[in-house]
């Protein structure tokens, strides 16, 4: 405590750790957590040594997920902007894109829970991954289809689509 | 018009019941008159959504519309849990509490029943609600339809009646016009977009008549 009146003295290492709702402790590196728009905000205000979040709607197999997320983006976000700055040609941008692609290809109820936990620590770039996701599994379907795969009961009486 | 009249009324014969009920078992409250109503009709609302009312003391379910022992409209904790959640000798775990008080001519009810109750019973008792699009919040609803075209948005509203009100919401037909009709012409001063007063699911559809048939 003696030392907290001296700004010069930093912790030894930047990290933040993030509490699932299941009771897990997940350390990450402070940039990390701050992709999440909601640890960002109010992040100066908290104490060095109280950098802790309680997640209560994310459980660990999730937090799991989106912090491999985070941890991509923050990497490739650094290396494409030091091949923007040694202006060497690089396929980063493109590169990123598809490990999104292939890191949201999960079944339905892991792409629910992204989608959830996204929202909640709002992280917009994989907000919009996982809704564009679940759009895609909606578009191009007739109503017939999307009852089935959505297990939504018919209660209208019109369906114009009936006949398809 | 004749289902939702009588929609109405078989609500107000519930509520009925249960303040009937509630009034025979517990005489000793001595709250103003509205105030009591209310907090029977809220009363009423969780018990038709299949909550149960629990007993503080002992933590046990009580059966049938009554509210608990000595409860009083003035400052009162009611307690809820779901079926689910009630042992078989109707002892409770987990509830979530409501709270009546009342202000003047204004009685506020404090209490979640969303997010806080499902992710709170889930947690606590281990029971799992698997996610899908229907339990998803309404904002995030809205937003998964607007990341689609117009044309897969009105498939959507035939899904059903929830879907149905869903999507019907005006600011994501709005959107949709900027998107597919006034994209082209955004240089276009706002004039003929902003000066729309009717439904802006129609408007597409009357700009766009060969894409929605």
């Amino acid at each position: 405590m003696k030392d907290s009146f001296n700004p010069s003295i930093e912790p030894p290492k930047k990290t933040v750790t993030l509490v699932s709702s299941d009771g897990y402790d997940f350390e990450v590196e402070e940039e990390v957590a701050l992709e999440s728009q909601v640890i960002k905000d109010g992040f100066e205000d908290k104490a060095v040594d109280d950098r802790e979040y309680l997640l209560f709607n994310v459980h660990s197999d999730t937090l799991e997920l989106i912090i491999k997320y985070c941890e991509k983006h923050v990497s490739s976000r650094k290396s494409i902007s030091a091949a923007a700055a040694s202006s060497s040609s690089s396929n980063g941008e493109e590169a990123l894109k598809e490990w999104d692609e292939h890191f949201i290809s999960v079944d339905t109820n892991t792409l629910y829970d992204i989608l959830m936990a996204a929202d909640y620590l709002n992280i917009k770039s994989l907000l919009d991954l996982a809704i564009q996701k679940v759009a895609d599994t909606i578009h191009g379907r007739s109503p017939e289809q999307i009852r089935k795969k959505f297990n939504i009961e018919n209660d209208s009486i019109i369906d114009p689509w009936a006949s398809e | 018009m004749e289902s939702k009249k009588r929609e109405k009324t078989e609500i107000a014969t519930f509520i009925k019941k249960v303040y009937k009920e509630v009034g025979r078992n517990d005489n000793g409250h001595n709250a103003s008159e509205t105030d009591t109503i209310f907090m029977v009709s809220v009363h009423a609302v969780l018990l038709e959504f299949g909550f149960v009312c629990v007993d503080p003391l002992p933590q046990k379910k009580i059966d049938g519309f009554r509210l608990p022992e000595g409860w009083t409209s003035r400052l009162g904790y009611v307690r809820y849990t779901v079926p689910d959640l009630v042992g078989v000798g109707g002892e409770v775990l987990e509830t979530v509490e409501f709270k009546f008080q009342a202000l003047g001519k204004f009685v506020i009810v404090y209490g979640s029943l969303s997010k806080t109750l499902h992710s709170d019973l889930c947690e606590k008792t281990g029971l799992i609600l698997p996610p899908c699009f229907m339990r998803l919040p309404t904002d995030l609803q809205l937003r998964i339809l607007k990341f689609l075209p117009g044309a897969s948005i009105a498939k959507v509203s035939c899904v059903s009646s929830e879907l149905r009100d869903l999507s019907s919401n005006d600011d994501l037909w709005k959107q949709k016009n900027v998107e597919e009709f006034w994209k082209d012409l955004v240089k276009l001063p706002w004039g003929p977009l902003d000066t729309w007063n009717g439904h802006w699911k129609l408007r597409l559809w009357s700009e766009n008549p060969y894409k929605y048939n």
